[in-house]
């Protein structure tokens, strides 16, 4: 195939779901293939650091458990979720090398299906916050469902800052690793192992300016009750919309040349 | 007769990121085998693999390509496929392509042969339903039976390739493009697969064939292209032996 544009990628992309749901779903059974918990054992050892760390924080700091443990557990599988698919992003299309110099497939489908993957796995970590949330948290309400189009718009922002990340370490193979501190930093400028009311007043810029802030926000604070807030939306808005004219116009510049850059 | 490909000056320079700039840009290699390799303005080191193909593929043509090792046979192969897209010139490509330039990308050992199916069914552009629908003849011609249900890892070389091969020929394409005649499996087998080949060459609207067999060449294609450092150096068309083989036996 050849594609004549930016958006005729995309539209063969959506099209074609074998080639990113299918082949991601295929990707997660082999990789567990010979293992009777398969993905679960990924839940398990999350399970056991956000009950060791969350026991140990709230021990350490003081902190009422039932308030801290839902807001560390519900931020840690989300951000395990970016994290993953930031970290395999660095090598979105190298990793598919003999694919993509066998056949040329859109190139929006190979992060599609690396968000699935990722996405599958998140599924299998979210048990770890349904059981948090019900037993320790303040259990379950209608804006809860808040959570469903918060994911959704984090989802959409992932994947094209994962794509964006794919073709620049594509090109530039530097950029691998310093993708992988920026997540590793992200982690700890992010509330997620602390939380921004505990903070001094005149350091809660950190979590303030941190856009990574609001888009977790939009995804766990549904899940622990809250309704986000009007910047959480629309900070996230903005990140998407962004994130999506830069994975635009990348892909424009850099389509035809990814093949080579392998 | 519609014109299915059409190349225009075009060229193809592979960016060499890693070579040492020094050592190369004073000198312009050209040798016996591969292409040219230059330094372009910025200083860049890139291999020129295929230099102003000026190609017009019609409905019926059976392309063989042949030249040395690195003559820019398999690169337009590729071209052609899409993957690389040219780097000056233009290419027009109308009609479905079946590449059978390496048939097991996409085979998985730890999945079984009826999921390899459809992995390897995917890769070669097929949907789920289509790959469904010949599912029966694909299992059947690989003649695998019960081992389609056990991990391809545990299957011998040539079954493996059986089954790729049977994954790969089964899709209808209006282009085929191959690197080399596809050979797979035992004497008996390999007959089979040669007529399977065969058929789906027949079906087809054109052939592009890269093969240092001569052998090859004569007897399926009716147009003969030679490179070198990639640059076309002739092109000629010719009646393929096997036409030639069937009237002389009509004439006596």
């Amino acid at each position: 195939m050849i594609f004549t544009s930016v958006k005729q990628e995309f539209l063969a992309t959506l099209s074609q779901p074998q080639l990113w749901a299918l082949l991601a779903w295929y990707d997660i059974k082999q990789r567990y293939r010979r293992s009777v918990l398969g993905p679960f054992w990924l839940t398990i050892s999350t399970a056991i650091l956000i009950g060791t760390l969350g026991l140990l924080w709230s021990a350490l700091f003081k902190l009422n458990l039932h308030d801290y443990l839902p807001h560390f557990a519900a931020g840690n599988v989300i951000w395990g979720y970016i994290a993953l698919q930031l970290g395999e992003a660095g090598i979105g299309f190298t990793q598919f090398e003999s694919l993509i110099k066998q056949r040329r497939l859109p190139f929006p489908s190979y992060l599609l299906r690396l968000l699935t993957r990722s996405f599958i796995i998140f599924c299998h970590n979210f048990i770890i916050v349904v059981i948090v949330v019900t037993f320790i948290g303040d259990g379950w309400s209608l804006i809860s469902l808040v959570a469903i189009p918060g994911l959704f718009l984090l989802s959409a922002i992932l994947y094209f800052i994962s794509l964006v990340c794919a073709i620049l370490c594509t090109r530039y193979r530097d950029m691998v690793p310093v993708v992988q501190n920026f997540v590793m930093v992200g982690y700890f400028l992010t509330p997620i192992m602390w939380q921004v009311r505990t903070l001094p007043e005149d350091l809660r810029w950190v979590a303030t300016w941190n856009p990574i802030s609001h888009i977790l926000d939009i995804v766990r604070e549904p899940l622990l009750g809250n309704l986000p807030s009007l910047t959480n939306w629309l900070v996230s808005l903005g990140a998407l919309l962004i994130s999506g004219v830069v994975a635009w116009y990348l892909l424009g510049r850099a389509r035809n040349r990814i093949a080579y850059w392998i | 007769m519609s014109i299915l490909i059409s190349a225009k000056d075009l060229s193809v320079e592979f960016p060499v990121y890693n070579a040492s700039h020094r050592s190369l840009k004073k000198q312009v290699i050209s040798s016996a085998t591969g292409g040219r390799i230059a330094g372009d303005a910025k200083q860049r080191v890139s291999v020129r693999a295929l230099e102003n193909i000026n190609l017009e593929l019609k409905a019926g043509d059976r392309i063989g390509l042949f030249g040395h090792n690195g003559a820019g046979k398999t690169t337009l192969l590729r071209v052609l496929s899409g993957v690389y897209p040219p780097s000056q010139g233009q290419l027009a490509v109308n009609g479905r392509i079946a590449a059978l330039t390496d048939i097991s990308v996409g085979i998985d050992g730890e999945a079984t042969g009826f999921e390899n199916i459809f992995l390897r069914g995917i890769v070669m552009g097929m949907t789920t339903r289509e790959i469904e629908s010949k599912m029966d003849d694909i299992a059947e011609f690989s003649e695998l039976g019960e081992y389609l249900n056990m991990p391809v890892r545990t299957y011998s070389s040539g079954m493996q390739l059986r089954l790729a091969f049977a994954v790969s020929t089964s899709i209808h394409a209006d282009i085929v493009l191959m690197d080399e005649w596809l050979s797979v499996g035992d004497a008996s087998f390999n007959k089979k697969a040669s007529l399977r080949l065969e058929q789906m060459v027949e079906n087809s609207s054109i052939l592009v064939i890269a093969s240092h067999q001569e052998e090859v060449i004569n007897r399926l294609c009716n147009r003969r292209i030679r490179m070198e450092h990639g640059r076309i150096e002739s092109d000629e068309t010719f009646v393929p032996s096997s036409v030639r083989a069937a009237s002389e036996q009509a004439a006596h």
